[in-house]
């Protein structure tokens, strides 16, 4: 048993472990300095974050933050991921030891945002997620010009929303805590939740409010792409679990339906405008617009094995996005943009064609790979919820993705021997890795099906 | 029971990872190699189902009430035994086309954990998820190693089987939610009560599409003709010898699930009728070897799902003993087309002339497959169809032999096939090649099977009754 004083230490330590060694290495320009601090940062959060799961145990720090279980999934999803983000961008960034800065700035933000017990560290963490994000993008090429002002833009409309919307309910609970606001409220609290949907609705790309990603996807280099799709989107989950179970518990009757026709909405409008596209950068963020649809699934249901089902799923795409644009980035500096481009990539690198087939199908829902449990635990809470017809939309649009998924992998296993494509260590490190999780969870997901329920536990339910 | 299993599915991946890391040379070397393993590892199931019955499982999900259970009853124990032969042999009679080695030999060994897998899982979940692995290993193995069309017809077969898995996955997860003990056990599910009628119902039919779009039963069948006829041999053989037949074993699963069923079993025979009638007439325009063969494949499938909805003891038999016979002998027939097109380099039926003499043991091998495919005497096929039909008439009446009609209609024309391309000597085609010695194998094998079950019956029955 740890003493908790020391876990307060341990929790905090990664961040200025992170932010420390990358402000050393933009002195010293090391490049390998800021490497080994970013990722040492990262893993003791990880670290930390099991340790908190498996006590189930809350640590609180300085009355404004604390860290439960539910923060620990979400802390360790971001330390991992931003882990593997950290590794492809020393390969690709020319500024590394300035991006691990600014990454361990987002890293903050997250943990703002994981750790909050009231409204205003959601705010804090979303501008600093949203302005460390678009410095990324910016500051790799002059071409990112476009998707970084785009994601600005869009980002802060959605934060004056979220403030807006956090100004209406101040009237109810000055301190701005998460806890349930009454009951008699009336509309103003109305307007606020529609309003804090739509803002979380901008950051987690749900339908009508998602016309930005195609663009700022295409535009911003992969690694930051796989950070923006794979971990910033799923902090605004947690807000909107945070804002819809915790602050507006009580609306459960209200917001439910709405979530429900949104995760629909945003299903069939990413599957569908995936299909036609040829970008593989396009094809990708359409495709992840859509897995934020079967994510929503949970979210309508509510139940606590709908969220238990979201998180899993959370947790499963985070790492298979953060993959896929890994060999997206890879591809894309071998001059492979399009899927036409992909054609007989297997036999130019085997390697690559394989994994990036696995996480495909692992995105479509193939049993035996980690997608596949998140689905099946979404669709079975949707059905044990009563929302019979959300599971069928799930599975219709899973059928939908195959067609897509499909197209990639009917160009990449031809057989046309071209030059081969030489493997990058980097690349390939971060590749193994996910295809691991992929396997490990999709064999046996018992363990991560445990953490998501624990964290789940601390969401005050019904 | 679940150590041998999952031993032979550790066989099998250790088998998946060295074909990977080796050179091609030894690639075919350990498919067989593993193929023989997994085959003597069911032997051993079977025996041991002959002594004791189904075993508990250990825990796998405790959240989803899933535990890795496995275990045979006598019809699946025919089913196991079918696959691994066909397996075996597809494994043994090497790779016809001479292409993708590796990967022929990867998916193959993958495709064989999806059948042991399928074949003795006792949880539905487990079931679904082998089922999944079998597809995905079987469209790649058209994606990759298959013919001219092969993009389209494997998109078009994965569509259509993942529409299957699709409703398969409502089905359990319907299954899973409104059973009281919210358990997906086989055992607990076959006699479970107190699921609502409407969820039963509408657990009825999306199993019967699930099934039936895997059987290639008429209206769902469309992916069947362009993916037999892309894959390549070792391709066709496994999709006609054993993916078929998870679909069978399916409807039998689906029957002792759902008590509904037996009240639609009516409409299930017309639907298996239309499909016997319609795969029939489609069968006498083809002009392709393989396409012929690819409708009688879909042909047979229709008669199985007849006896299976006459539902009694007879034609249940008669389902599993067809399952069986019609697996060797299409399997065998797809081997002799993959060797006769190697052989002369053609495969259409009105060009094709004397066989016999060019290939002479492709050219008997092949006659055996059509005889036993329309059930000629000393064929295996002719004791499944005498059980199926009587199977039939004992619950339809004489409605039961109107399928009867398809297959006379195919027996005449695959009888003009073998009396043109077979024996007719004008204009013979030229043979540019011989059947290799493992392919011969392949042939004697599967011949010998054919043979042995049509004289010998008991030899399966002693194992359908277990």
């Amino acid at each position: 048993m740890i003493l908790p004083e020391i876990l307060v230490f341990l929790v905090l330590l990664p961040f200025v472990v992170m932010t420390v060694s990358s402000c050393a290495a933009i002195v010293t320009k090391s490049r390998r300095f800021a490497m080994w601090g970013g990722m040492i940062g990262a893993f003791l959060a990880a670290f930390v974050s099991t340790i908190i799961m498996n006590e189930n145990i809350s640590v609180s720090l300085f009355g404004y933050l604390s860290v439960t279980p539910l923060s620990a999934f979400f802390i360790f999803l971001a330390g991992s991921a931003i882990a593997l983000v950290e590794v492809l961008a020393f390969r690709y960034s020319e500024i590394f030891p300035e991006f691990a800065f600014v990454l361990s700035l987002s890293f903050i933000g997250m943990f703002f945002i994981a750790a909050t017990q009231s409204l205003l560290p959601i705010m804090i963490g979303l501008e600093l997620m949203l302005v460390s994000t678009a410095f990324m993008m910016l500051a790799h090429g002059k071409r990112r010009a476009e998707a970084a002002v785009k994601l600005f833009v869009f980002g802060s409309m959605a934060i004056a929303i979220f403030a807006f919307a956090t100004a209406l309910v101040f009237q109810y609970d000055p301190t701005l805590s998460l806890t349930a606001i009454s009951g008699s409220a009336g509309y103003i609290a109305m307007v606020a939740l529609a309003l804090f949907i739509a803002a979380l609705g901008f950051e987690a790309a749900v339908f009508p409010f998602n016309l930005w990603v195609p663009d700022v996807y295409q535009g911003a280099p992969a690694f930051v792409t796989g950070l923006l799709a794979g971990v910033n989107k799923k902090m605004a989950f947690l807000v909107l679990i945070y804002i819809l179970f915790f602050l507006f518990a009580r609306y459960a009757p209200l917001f439910s339906p709405a979530i429900e026709v949104l995760a629909v909405l945003t299903m069939f409008f990413g599957n569908i405008l995936a299909l036609k596209q040829n970008n593989l950068k396009r094809l990708f963020a359409y495709s992840s617009i859509s897995q934020a649809g079967y994510i929503l699934i949970g979210i309508a249901v509510g139940t606590s094995a709908g969220l238990t089902a979201s998180l899993f799923y959370i947790f499963a795409h985070s790492f298979m996005i953060i993959g896929a644009f890994a060999i997206i980035g890879f591809l894309e500096s071998h001059g492979i943009n399009t899927v036409d481009d992909c054609n007989s990539l297997y036999s130019r690198n085997a390697f690559i064609a394989v994994s990036f087939g696995i996480i495909m199908l692992s995105m479509a829902g193939i049993p035996g790979l980690i997608g596949f449990f998140g689905k099946f635990l979404l669709f079975t809470s949707a059905v044990a919820g009563h929302m019979f017809w959300l599971a069928i939309a799930g599975i219709a649009n899973s059928l939908i993705s195959i067609y897509y998924y499909g197209r990639v992998m009917n160009a990449m296993f031809q057989r046309k021997s071209e030059r081969t494509i030489l493997m990058d260590k980097y690349v390939l490190l971060v590749v193994l890795f996910v295809v691991a999780i992929i396997f490990l969870f999709g064999i046996y997901p018992q363990p991560l099906i445990h953490m998501a329920q624990q964290a789940v536990g601390y969401i005050p339910l019904g | 029971m679940v150590p041998i299993v999952l031993l032979i599915i550790a066989v099998n991946i250790v088998g998946v990872a060295l074909i990977a890391f080796l050179k091609p040379e030894y690639s075919r070397k350990i498919a067989v190699f593993v193929a023989a393993v997994s085959a003597v590892g069911v032997v051993r199931l079977i025996i041991q189902l002959a002594q004791s019955g189904v075993q508990p499982g250990v825990v796998y999900i405790p959240y989803l009430n899933v535990g890795l259970s496995f275990g045979l009853t006598g019809v699946t124990a025919v089913l196991l035994l079918l696959s691994e032969i066909v397996i075996f042999v597809t494994a043994a009679s090497g790779n016809v086309e001479k292409t993708g080695a590796k990967a022929s030999a990867i998916l193959m060994t993958l495709f064989q954990i999806a059948a042991v897998g399928i074949f003795t899982s006792q949880n539905l979940l487990l079931f679904f998820v082998f089922w999944d692995i079998g597809v995905i290993a079987m469209f790649f193995m058209i994606n990759v190693l298959g013919g001219e069309n092969r993009r389209a017809a494997s998109i078009n077969f994965l569509l259509y089987e993942l529409f299957a898995s699709s409703m398969l996955l409502i089905a359990i997860i319907m299954l899973y939610v409104y059973t009281p003990a919210h358990s997906l056990n086989i055992g607990y599910l076959i006699s479970a009560t107190g699921i609502p009628s409407n969820v039963e119902l509408a657990v009825l039919i999306s199993m019967f599409l699930a099934f039936m779009t895997n059987m290639a039963v008429f209206p769902f069948h469309f992916w069947l003709p362009d993916a037999y006829a892309e894959a390549s041999t070792q391709g066709s053989m496994l999709l006609s010898g054993i993916l078929t037949k998870f679909g069978g074993y399916g409807m039998l699963l689906m029957f002792g699930i759902s008590g509904l069923a037996i009240h639609y079993s009516q409409y299930i025979a017309a639907i298996a009728t239309v499909s016997v009638i319609y795969a029939a007439l489609m069968l006498i325009r083809q002009k392709e070897l393989k396409r012929a063969a690819s409708y009688a494949a879909m042909l047979e499938m229709g008669i199985i799902l007849l006896a299976i909805a006459a539902y009694n003891t007879i034609s249940i038999n008669g389902a599993v003993y067809g399952m069986f016979a019609q697996g060797i002998s299409i399997a065998l027939a797809f081997l002799a087309i993959g060797v006769i097109k190697s052989i002369f380099d053609e495969s259409n039926i009105d060009r094709l002339r004397d066989v016999l003499s060019g290939a002479r043991s492709t050219a008997y091998s092949f006659a055996l497959a059509i005889f036993s495919t329309i059930g000629f005497p000393l064929t295996a096929g002719f004791i499944a169809e005498l059980l199926i039909f009587f199977g039939a008439v004992q619950s339809f009446g004489v409605y039961g032999l109107i399928p009867l009609a398809g297959v006379l209609i195919m027996a005449a024309y695959f009888y003009s096939i073998i009396s043109n391309c077979l024996l007719l000597r004008n204009k013979p085609t030229r043979a540019i090649g011989i059947a290799a010695g493992s392919q011969r194998f392949g042939f004697y094998a599967l011949s010998l099977a054919i043979v042995a079950l049509g004289i010998l019956p008991f030899l399966l029955l002693v194992v359908l009754r277990l």
